[in-house]
C-alpha cells in the first residue's frame, strides 16, 4: 500500500515563542488505511495534524503528504479535515450551501456542485437538513454537515480531530458507521485523534500513541490493549475491561488482554468452568 | 457614534447624498483590499463584535461601539465595509432609518479614520512608554468620538431640520433654525462627552487586557 | 435595546416561521419593500399614515409574526423621533404624528421584510455588485451567532462570580476585560474558521443558492397587495388633501 502521510520529527515554533514537537517513531497513514491517534490533551496530536494539512509548517522535520510538502495548495483537494469545534468550520448560510462551499471552490460548475451536494445529502441521510441555517443544528447534526462539506469532493484523506468527543452514544456510533462506510466505499483513508480509547477498534487499524510530544507506540489495536503501560505513559487510563484482565494476566490467569468485550466475557467464563472443575 | 434619527426627518438631498459618498468609498475600498482574504474575515469578525458589544450592559444608557477599535485592527478601508455592514444590519430593525445608513457609515467609518491614524501617531508619540498601548487608544477613542459628534452636528445643520422652516417661510427662519441647532447641540453634546469618556475607558482597558494575552493583534 | 437578543429573534421568525410572505421570493418583498418605504416618507398625511400603521400591523399579523414584540422594536426609532416631533408641537399638533408615525411605519416595513427573509437572501443582493460586501456581510452574519453564543454563556459565568458586584472602577474593569476576551476569543475563532476555509479551498467566494433564484409565483402576490394597499391609501389621501377635505 502507498504511503499517503509521513511525519518525522517536526518541531515549531509560534509566534509567542512557545515550541511543540512530535517525536520518537514516524508517523505514516497509508493509502485506505484507517488510523487512530490516542493521546492526552496537550500531547501534540492536534499540532501534528495541524502540520499535515499545511497549516503549521515545521521549523525542523519533515512532512510529506501525498509525496509532496503539505502547503502546496493542490493538496487541498485530496485531504479534508473535519475539526474539533464544528462551528468554526460550517461557513455556509444554509446546509446546503456549506456542502457546496468546497467544490465551488475548485471550479465545479453548477450543476455539477447541484448533483455533488445532492448526492451527498442523500448519502447521509440529511435531506431535512438541506435548507436549514446551521445555527440552529444540534451537535450530532453540525457533525454531519461538517463531515459531508469535508468529503463532498471524494478527498483521499479525511482527518478528524477529536470528532467524536462531545457526542452522545447513538450519534458517535452514526459517526463511527458513516466514517467506516465512506472507508470502505471509497477506500478513503481516515485518521482520527481521540483520548478514548474505548472507540479504537471500532475506527482504526492502526493505532498510534502520542505522549508529551513523542509518538510511543505504533501497532493494531489488539497490540496496544496488551500493553496497558502504554496507556499510562500516555497519561490515559485504560478501560475498566483492559485494567481487570489486566489484573488476571498478572495473577498468572490465561487470559488475552483486548478490549473485546465478547471475547472477554468468553475467556472470564471459561476461566470460571475451569475453576469450579 | 451613531445617529438615531428614523427615516423621513432627514431631507432626501442629505441621506442620497450619504449613500452616494458610501457607495463611491465602497468602490474604492473593494479595490484596494483586493487579494486580502485574511483581513476579510477580520472585516466580518469585527463586524459580529460590535453587534454583540453593543448588547453588553454598562450599567449606564450608553451601547459601547468599538469603532475606533476597528479602524485600528482592520485599517481604513477594511473599516469602511465593516462599517458599513454592521450599520445595515442595525438599521434592519430601526437602530437607525436604513435612509440613514449611508450616513451612519460615514460617521462610523470616521471615527475608524480618526482612531486608526491617532493611534499610529500617538503610539509613535509615546514610543518608549509602556503604557503607549492603552493612552494612544483612550485619546485616541475620545477625540474620535468628540469629531464624530461634531460631524454629526453638522450634519444636522445642513439638514435644515427645523419646524419652523416647514411652516413659516424665510423671514425668522435663519434665526429659528441656528436656535434649533443650538439647542441640539446642547443636548448632544455634553451625552455624547460622558459616551467618549467612557468607550475611551474602554477602549484603554481593552488594549492592555489584548497586549497582554494576544499582542499580535495591535498593530505597531 | 438589546440588540443581539433582537438580531435572534428575528433570525428565528425568519427561518423558522412559516406563511405565505415567508414564501414568497426574496426580490419582490424587497420591491415592495422599498416601494412601501418611499410612499412613506414621502407621506404628508397623519390621518393616511395612522392608517398605514393599521394595515401594516395586519399584514405582519397575517405572516404570523408577534404583533407586539415588532412593535415594541419599532418604538425605539419612535423614540428618538419624538424628541424631534416635541420640537414641533409649538408649530403645530400633525406634524409630530405625521414624524412619529413615519417613524413607526418606516421600522415596521424593514421589521416585517426581515422577520420573514432570512438575512442571507438579502445579502446575496450584496454579493451581486461585489462579492468581497457579500462575504463580508454572510460571515458576519455566521460570526455573530457563533460569539453570541460564547458571550452570552462567558458574561453568565462573569455575574455568577460577581464580576459586577463590586464598585464602580471593578465593574467596569471587569467589562472591559470581558469585551476584551471577547474580542481575542473572537478573532481566535474567525482564524480558526480561516484555516479551515482554505482546507476547503477558498478563494474569496461564498455562495447562497437559495430564493433569490427563485421564480415569480402566486406568493408574490402578498408583497405586492402589501405595496398596493399603501399605495391607494397614499392617492385616496393626497386626492382628498386636494380638495382640503384630509389632514
Amino acid at each position: 500500500m502507498r504511503e499517503i502521510v509521513k511525519v518525522n520529527c517536526i518541531k515549531h515554533r509560534y509566534a509567542d515563542a512557545t515550541e511543540v514537537s512530535v517525536c520518537g517513531l514516524s508517523f505514516i497513514i497509508q493509502e485506505g488505511e484507517r488510523v487512530a491517534i490516542l493521546g492526552a490533551n496537550g500531547s501534540g496530536k492536534t499540532t501534528m495534524l495541524l502540520h499535515i494539512l499545511g497549516i503549521l509548517e515545521p521549523t525542523e522535520g519533515e512532512v510529506t503528504v501525498f509525496g509532496e510538502p503539505p502547503t502546496k495548495s493542490s493538496l487541498h483537494s485530496k485531504v479534508a479535515m473535519v475539526f474539533q469545534n464544528v462551528d468554526e468550520q460550517i461557513i455556509g448560510p444554509t446546509v446546503w450551501d456549506d456542502i457546496a462551499f468546497s467544490p465551488l471552490n475548485y471550479g465545479h460548475s453548477s450543476d455539477e456542485v447541484k448533483s455533488m451536494v445532492d448526492k451527498m445529502i442523500r448519502e447521509l441521510g440529511i435531506q431535512h437538513l438541506a435548507n436549514r441555517v446551521p445555527h440552529y443544528l444540534s451537535g450530532g447534526e453540525k457533525k454531519k454537515v461538517a463531515i459531508a462539506g469535508a468529503v463532498v469532493t471524494h478527498p483521499k484523506l479525511l482527518i478528524l480531530d477529536e470528532a467524536l468527543t462531545g457526542l452522545d452514544t447513538k450519534s458517535q456510533m452514526e459517526t463511527i458507521e458513516l466514517l467506516n462506510k465512506l472507508n470502505k466505499e471509497r477506500g478513503m483513508a481516515i485518521a482520527i485523534t481521540t483520548h478514548e480509547a474505548s472507540i479504537i477498534p471500532r475506527v482504526a487499524d492502526v493505532v498510534y500513541v502520542i505522549s508529551e510530544g513523542a509518538i510511543i507506540f505504533r501497532g493494531t489495536p489488539l497490540e496496544l490493549f496488551q500493553k496497558p503501560e502504554v496507556f499510562r505513559k500516555a497519561g490515559l487510563e485504560p478501560s475498566p475491561l483492559i485494567e481487570l484482565l489486566e489484573a488476571l494476566k498478572n495473577k498468572g490467569l490465561e487470559v488475552e488482554v483486548s478490549d473485546d468485550l465478547e471475547k472477554a466475557k468468553r475467556q472470564i467464563l471459561k476461566l470460571c468452568k475451569t475453576d469450579n472443575s | 457614534m451613531h445617529i438615531h434619527i428614523p427615516d423621513g426627518v432627514l431631507p432626501l438631498w442629505l441621506w442620497i447624498l450619504g449613500y452616494a459618498i458610501v457607495i463611491i468609498f465602497l468602490f474604492v475600498a473593494v479595490r484596494k483590499v483586493r487579494g486580502e482574504e485574511k483581513r476579510g474575515i477580520y472585516a466580518a469578525a469585527m463586524a459580529a463584535i460590535m453587534l454583540v458589544a453593543m448588547s453588553i450592559p454598562l450599567g449606564v444608557p450608553y451601547h459601547i461601539n468599538l469603532t475606533v477599535l476597528a479602524g485600528i485592527i482592520l485599517g481604513p478601508w477594511w473599516a469602511l465595509i465593516s462599517a458599513f455592514v454592521t450599520n445595515l444590519i442595525l438599521a434592519t430593525f430601526g437602530h437607525g432609518g436604513i435612509t440613514i445608513v449611508g450616513l451612519n457609515t460615514i460617521v462610523t467609518w470616521f471615527e475608524c479614520l480618526v482612531g486608526f491614524y491617532m493611534f499610529k501617531v500617538l503610539q509613535k508619540a509615546f514610543m518608549r512608554k509602556s503604557w503607549r498601548f492603552p493612552m494612544a487608544g483612550g485619546v485616541s477613542t475620545f477625540t474620535a468620538l468628540v469629531l464624530s459628534t461634531v460631524l454629526v452636528i453638522g450634519m444636522v445643520g445642513v439638514s435644515g431640520i427645523n419646524p419652523a422652516e416647514t411652516i413659516h417661510h424665510h423671514d425668522n427662519g435663519s434665526e429659528e433654525a441656528q436656535m434649533s441647532l443650538a439647542v441640539f447641540a446642547a443636548l448632544t453634546f455634553p451625552i455624547s462627552l460622558v459616551g467618549a469618556v467612557i468607550e475611551a475607558a474602554v477602549t484603554s482597558l481593552i488594549l492592555i487586557y489584548v497586549k497582554k494575552v494576544k499582542p499580535t493583534l495591535i498593530p505597531g | 435595546m438589546r440588540i443581539s437578543a433582537t438580531i435572534y429573534l428575528i433570525d428565528h421568525y425568519a427561518n423558522n416561521l412559516s406563511s405565505p410572505m415567508h414564501k414568497a421570493s426574496t426580490l419582490s418583498k424587497l420591491i415592495s419593500a422599498i416601494a412601501a418605504l418611499g410612499i412613506t416618507i414621502f407621506t404628508n398625511s397623519a390621518l393616511a399614515l395612522m392608517a398605514e400603521f393599521l394595515i401594516i400591523l395586519t399584514f405582519i399579523g397575517a405572516a404570523k409574526l408577534p404583533i407586539s414584540r415588532l412593535l415594541s422594536w419599532a418604538l425605539y426609532p419612535a423614540f428618538f423621533a419624538s424628541l424631534f416631533a416635541l420640537s414641533q408641537i409649538p408649530y403645530s399638533l400633525v406634524l409630530p404624528i405625521i414624524t412619529i408615525f413615519r417613524a413607526i411605519n418606516t421600522a415596521l416595513i424593514m421589521l416585517f421584510l426581515i422577520s420573514t427573509t432570512p438575512y442571507p437572501e438579502l445579502f446575496s443582493i450584496l454579493s451581486t455588485p461585489s462579492k468581497t460586501l457579500g462575504n463580508v456581510a454572510f460571515l458576519t452574519y455566521r460570526f455573530f451567532f457563533l460569539f453570541i453564543e460564547q458571550t452570552g454563556e462567558r458574561f453568565t459565568v462573569m455575574k455568577a462570580r460577581g464580576g459586577l458586584a463590586g464598585s464602580w472602577k471593578i465593574k467596569i474593569t471587569n467589562l472591559a476585560h470581558f469585551i476584551g476576551m471577547l474580542f481575542v476569543t473572537s478573532f481566535e475563532t474567525s482564524e480558526n474558521m480561516y484555516a479551515a476555509m482554505k482546507t476547503r479551498g477558498y478563494s474569496g467566494s461564498i455562495s447562497y443558492h437559495k430564493k433569490l433564484r427563485q421564480k415569480f409565483g402566486k406568493q408574490d402576490l402578498i408583497p405586492i397587495l402589501f405595496t398596493l394597499c399603501i399605495l391607494a391609501l397614499m392617492i385616496i389621501s393626497t386626492f382628498f388633501k386636494a380638495r382640503g377635505l384630509f389632514v
